[in-house]
């Protein structure tokens, strides 16, 4: 009989998530406002889109993964691009969405690039058993480090405030950290003989993370040493993921759920854009880098909380005279984020 | 709301344009003193059709329906149907012996324009009859037909 | 002139019909209207529609792609959501409607409805009547109708 957490009914805690809005429509002070642009040193691992959140979507963190694409477009799901969102100031609260108002009308935002200084590619992201092992799992990804850091691994981590994990049942598996170098390009392998038994855990706990997302089966939290003198607080990224099997038997498959950011004491969702991936490509097709409304024009504008970048902002705007819906997955519209997309600089 | 998008570049092309006014017909219009129907709902081409007028107050037609058969063909609405009252009536624009809507006595039909509509040609019609040299002549007995 | 300030997209969706039709589709303007378009769709193979030629035709009204596009079938077909008009029930023609859809995925949906009758959302009554009580029957008279009216020898 292995352990389980989830009867436990361990409430989000309340964290003081503040939320830069160039424009803030609604929230009463106090605001925060993410620090300015860093001057651009070398080239980021990747280019991230960052937006300020609607303080109406309760949603954005509660929604998870969209469900399967509508079967009408088959390739406009590739994506290859992030977008970082930040947590909503109020988000869910004891499973309970506070609105502050009812969704308005939320006209384009735009979007501001912030540094990330390790990033971990969470596609390459798996879970395998140790040879010399069989009954211990490893952890291996590829990933991007600006500077030298650490690697820690958690299984069944709570988020704390600050973006503090802390696992569920240490006595099982303590949290293991493993230091790394900067360079681009960068696998890890954990070593034999550092992995988990996860055959004391209930499948259905691997599976999914707690109802109010703050408890994940696998925590990965990459951290870079503070050489820099502007930043003094350590840069995080971390990544949040399920472990499956597929109708219960066969090997574990890892699903990244969510990726955050701490950049500066502000915590940033990592989430991916639809589409936006296509928009750098010169090809005509029909699914390629124009709007799919006009079919003229580039695509700038994604839709939250679906998250499809898929029009210019002309024809957003015009839409959002005829219809409250995605163009994409017909989903409600909350909120439109134009986004430059500057071609000659990534 | 004018159908066929008066004033604007784009042609609605005739079978789109009939399947509007279809679609409209069976709503019901207005206060239903006017009222038409596609004749034959095998027809795909919805070339015939029937009209009812229901007379206007204070006139000699106040009480009667008259019942009327419009036609629209290929080039419709660039031409206007051709009209045929099937009830008999006494009116200066009506073929006394056909029935037949004449055009140059009828100046919705002798101007026509692509955006008038069937239900415009009814509308005239019932106004046409309580003009004031229409509204008090001697009428035909009621539901005679042509 | 009726053509002029034709959108873009619409110039762009009949460049790509006419240089890449979808397979069993074809679609061309007409030439005095570029907003309608006369449709040949083949009878999807495996369905009783199959070896039939059906022609439709469509419209591209002042608001596509914001409003979807207007279809009809002209051959006379014996399909459960199609009427004697011609006339299609299909979601994405109505509420379904999204701006993201295209001529092309249109006809492809109307290509797909042959190949799936559903009867219980039905146009014609009658029809759905017939296919829910005797399927088999019901597709006899399809593929009868086919062969009446819609091969185009």
């Amino acid at each position: 009989m292995g352990v389980s957490w989830s009867n436990n009914n361990r409430r989000r805690r309340r964290s003081t998530y503040f939320h830069p809005h160039p424009h803030p429509p609604h929230l009463p002070p106090p605001y925060y406002y993410p620090p300015p642009l860093l001057p651009p040193p070398a080239p980021p691992p990747q280019g991230y889109f960052i937006t300020s959140s609607n303080p109406s979507a309760s949603t954005s963190a509660a929604t998870g993964y969209v469900g399967p694409p509508a079967q009408y477009y088959p390739n406009v799901y590739t994506a290859n691009s992030v977008m970082l969102h930040q947590q909503p100031l109020y988000a869910n609260e004891g499973g309970n969405d506070i609105h502050l108002s009812p969704p308005p009308y939320v006209d384009h935002q735009t979007t501001k690039k912030i540094r990330n200084d390790v990033n971990l590619h969470k596609h390459t992201l798996h879970l395998c058993i140790d040879p010399n092992n069989p009954d211990h799992h490893l952890i291996s990804f590829d990933f991007d480090a600006l500077f030298d850091g650490s690697i820690t691994i958690f299984y069944l981590a709570k988020e704390e405030e600050n973006c503090r994990f802390n696992p569920l049942f240490p006595d099982l598996f303590e949290p293991i950290t493993f230091p790394f170098q900067k360079g681009a390009g960068q696998k890890f392998c954990q070593p034999s003989g550092t992995g988990i038994d996860l055959g004391f855990f209930e499948l259905d706990d691997l599976s999914r993370p707690s109802p109010g997302e703050d408890v994940f089966p696998l925590v990965i939290c990459a951290e870079t040493n503070s050489i820099s003198v502007l930043d003094a607080s350590p840069h995080m990224q971390i990544t949040q993921a399920v472990l499956e099997k597929s109708n219960g038997v066969g090997p574990f498959q890892v699903k990244v759920v969510r990726q955050i950011l701490w950049i500066d004491d502000v915590r940033y969702e990592l989430r991916e854009l639809y589409g936006i991936g296509s928009s750098a490509t010169a090809d005509f097709d029909d699914n390629g880098k124009e709007c799919v409304i006009c079919m003229t024009e580039p695509k700038d504008t994604a839709v939250l909380p679906c998250r499809h970048m898929c029009m210019c902002s002309e024809c957003a705007k015009a839409l959002r005279f005829q219809s409250n819906k995605c163009p994409i997955c017909r989903q409600p519209i909350e909120e439109l984020i134009e986004i430059k997309i500057n071609v000659g600089n990534q | 709301m004018t159908l066929g998008s008066a004033g604007s570049s784009v042609v609605v092309p005739r079978n789109f344009r009939l399947l509007e006014e279809l679609e409209k017909g069976e709503k019901g219009i207005g206060d239903g003193t006017v009222s038409y129907g596609m004749d034959d709902g095998d027809d795909i081409y919805m070339r015939s059709w029937t009209g009812t007028i229901i007379g206007p107050y204070n006139t000699v037609h106040e009480g009667r329906i008259y019942q009327l058969k419009l036609f629209c063909d290929k080039d419709y609405p660039e031409k206007p149907p051709t009209v045929r009252f099937h009830s008999r009536i006494n009116m200066t624009c009506v073929n006394h012996e056909t029935g037949v809507v004449e055009s140059k006595k009828f100046s919705l039909l002798a101007n026509w324009q692509r955006r008038f509509t069937m239900e415009d040609i009814l509308t005239q019609l019932k106004k046409e009859m309580a003009a004031s040299h229409n509204r008090k002549l001697i009428q035909p007995p009621e539901g005679t037909c042509y | 002139m009726a053509n002029s300030n034709l959108p873009r997209r619409i110039i762009k969706e009949t460049q790509r019909l006419l240089s890449e039709p979808a397979p069993g589709i074809s679609a061309s303007p007409s030439e005095d209207n570029m907003r309608y378009f006369n449709v040949m769709i083949l009878g999807p193979t495996q369905s009783p529609y199959e070896g039939g030629v059906f022609k439709l035709e469509l419209f591209l009204p002042e608001e596509y792609p914001m409003a979807a596009p207007k279809v009809r079938f002209l051959t006379k077909i014996y399909h459960p959501n199609i009427d004697k008009l011609g006339r299609i029930c299909l979601d994405i023609l109505k509420d379904k409607w999204s701006p993201a859809l295209q001529i092309r995925t249109v006809l492809l949906s109307i290509q797909a409805l042959l190949s799936a009758p559903n009867p219980d959302d039905p146009l014609s009554e009658n029809i759905a009547k017939h296919w829910k009580s005797n399927e088999a029957e019901a597709v006899e008279t399809a593929k009868e109708w086919t062969r009446l009216y819609a091969s185009d020898a």
